[in-house]
């Protein structure tokens, strides 16, 4: 195969940078807890004095902000979760798109390959690309732990926490292929990836908030492996892990039947 | 065996017809022109043909393969030059060129350094810093390279000065030793010198397939004269047709001899002369019109 040393040769220094970034501001935050620790104390007593809507949109009045993950989680997690999906969403979209935006895809088109296979690579590079960003940024994350840590913590918490940011990530990747499929022409599609995720971010927020709005947690992918969950119930819910399953089949399976079918506009 | 064979193949962009109802034969081993105006359908019926796009109804084959369901195999053997031609622009000449031919079994990079040194290319150059005939020579060295069997060229000399045209009129020539050539263009000139048989499509529909060597009998020129005063004497020569005076300009179309043209100008009065290649549609009304007669 040559699409795919391709993808991922010329998508390497865009995932470097996006590590790069993430990473550096996880070992900025965690840097900070060691101090924080000392003064927990104060901490809970401001932790106590903020709205309970603030408390219960970010999760925080059932984790302990003294407690190492629970530290972790409230901050580092939030972000990962939050800009790795941007990161996987604005990959994915452009990996199919970028050929018809550029034209480049009468060119591939015109190989000896089938379609099946051109989405198949491609999407093999998104996998392997977003698999290493987290790799990556476990790995450096977990040294951080390692380093700022006060008094040991589990190991299967903080590997279920990442393990849950790359299931989302792959959820966001997958819904971001599909966008690429739907693209026509050369119509830029990064304003409404970003919509996918900042719309079913604030659902997952929403959904907090009040017994009434509990329902739009299914809509929010975020939600799925939320990091409360994770922390107090030590696993991801199955329930949740088969809608997450779910979804990438059918984001995939609805990618592959769509492109085979397109006509390219060129 | 038929190098392209359609059937009533018909592609609709919504409702807009693209091509309809083409039935279109090529046989093996020939130079075949394929002609019509812009936005007559050429670029549609190549694309259909190589399943870029999907056509609505009628089917095709292509050396025997069903340009649907064997459109992998039929890829393989067929080189393809686009009429607009779009590669990655990171890459380099060279790298683009493997990146192509690692589609295909075998590693032409014989092949490969010869094409580009014949069309006279530097290979270190990146894409996106080429002109456009540049662009076009890296278009038609890809589709040489794993020695195809059927060569689609779509308005393949755009942008190639005169010399590049002639190398590449005989690169063509050496490849119809073994290959099939589907020439598409709204030139009629480049038509003349490379095609035996061609085909004339306008709106989507093709509305002949002639013998090159019967249209050349009827291929006319414009000529347009001008002379010294506006008391333009009349011409009296066989072959003289659609006569317009204006001014100090006499404009008609004329198939006759080029001789006796000349030396009937050279007796005349004129200041200035202008011979050119009429456009299609004047070849063709005038082409019909003798045919009506």
């Amino acid at each position: 195969m040559n699409i795919l040393p391709r993808e991922l040769r010329i998508n390497i220094s865009n995932l470097i940078i996006w590590t790069m970034i993430l990473a550096g501001l996880g070992i900025l935050v965690m840097v900070f807890f060691p101090s924080l620790a000392r003064q927990a104390a104060t901490l809970e007593k401001v932790m106590s004095s903020l709205p309970r809507g603030v408390l219960l949109a970010f999760g925080l009045e059932k984790i302990s902000m003294t407690d190492l993950l629970g530290y972790y989680a409230a901050n580092q997690y939030t972000t990962v979760t939050l800009f790795g999906s941007i990161y996987a969403i604005l990959l994915s979209s452009a990996m199919l798109a970028k050929e018809e935006s550029e034209k480049t895809i009468e060119f591939l088109l015109s190989r000896p390959i089938s379609r099946w296979k051109i989405v198949s690579a491609k999407l093999l590079a998104i996998v392997i690309l977003v698999l290493i960003f987290n790799l990556l940024i476990t790995f450096i994350m977990y040294i951080t732990l390692v380093a700022v840590k006060t008094q040991d913590f589990s190991l299967k918490v903080f590997l279920l926490l990442s393990a849950g940011s790359f299931l989302l990530h792959l959820t966001f990747a997958s819904i971001g292929y599909l966008l690429s499929a739907l693209a026509r022409g050369n119509r830029p599609l990064t304003p409404a990836a970003l919509a996918v995720v900042l719309i079913t971010y604030f659902l997952g927020i929403a959904s907090a908030l009040s017994a009434r709005l509990d329902f739009l947690k299914f809509l929010s992918p975020f939600k799925y492996v939320d990091a409360v969950d994770i922390l107090i119930h030590e696993n991801i819910a199955s329930n949740y892990l088969l809608l997450i399953i779910v979804i990438n089949l059918a984001a995939i399976a609805l990618t592959y039947l769509l492109y085979q079918r397109k006509d390219f506009a060129i | 065996m038929k190098a392209i064979e359609t059937r009533k193949l018909t592609k609709y962009y919504g409702r807009q017809p693209g091509i309809v109802d083409l039935d279109l034969t090529v046989e093996e081993g020939l130079i075949f022109g394929f002609i019509g105006p812009n936005g007559a359908g050429k670029s549609t019926t190549i694309r259909t043909l190589l399943n870029l796009i999907w056509p609505s109804r009628g089917s095709g084959q292509i050396l025997g393969m069903d340009i649907i369901k064997q459109s992998r195999e039929i890829r393989l053997i067929t080189g393809y030059v686009p009429a607009e031609v779009n590669y990655y622009g990171d890459m380099t000449v060279q790298a683009l060129l493997k990146y192509s031919a690692s589609f295909y079994p075998g590693h032409p990079t014989r092949r490969l350094s010869h094409l580009v040194e014949r069309f006279d290319l530097d290979p270190a150059k990146r894409i996106d810093q080429l002109s456009f005939g540049n662009k076009r020579k890296v278009a038609i060295i890809q589709a040489l390279l794993h020695q195809p069997r059927l060569l689609i060229l779509d308005e393949a000399t755009s942008g190639l000065d005169p010399l590049m045209q002639n190398i590449f009129f005989e690169v063509i020539k050496e490849e119809n030793e073994r290959a099939t050539i589907f020439f598409s263009s709204h030139a009629l000139g480049e038509v003349q010198k490379l095609c035996s048989q061609v085909a004339i499509i306008k709106q989507g529909r093709i509305i002949a397939v002639e013998n090159v060597d019967d249209l050349r009998r009827t291929l006319i020129k414009t000529i347009t004269l001008e002379y010294e005063s506006e008391n333009i004497p009349s011409l009296t020569l066989p072959g003289i047709a659609n006569s317009q005076r204006v001014g100090t300009h006499h404009k008609f179309m004329f198939n006759g001899k080029s001789k006796s043209l000349l030396e009937v100008l050279a007796k005349s009065p004129i200041n200035n002369v202008l011979i050119e290649e009429p456009s299609l549609e004047e070849v063709f009304l005038h082409y019909y019109r003798n045919e009506d007669e």
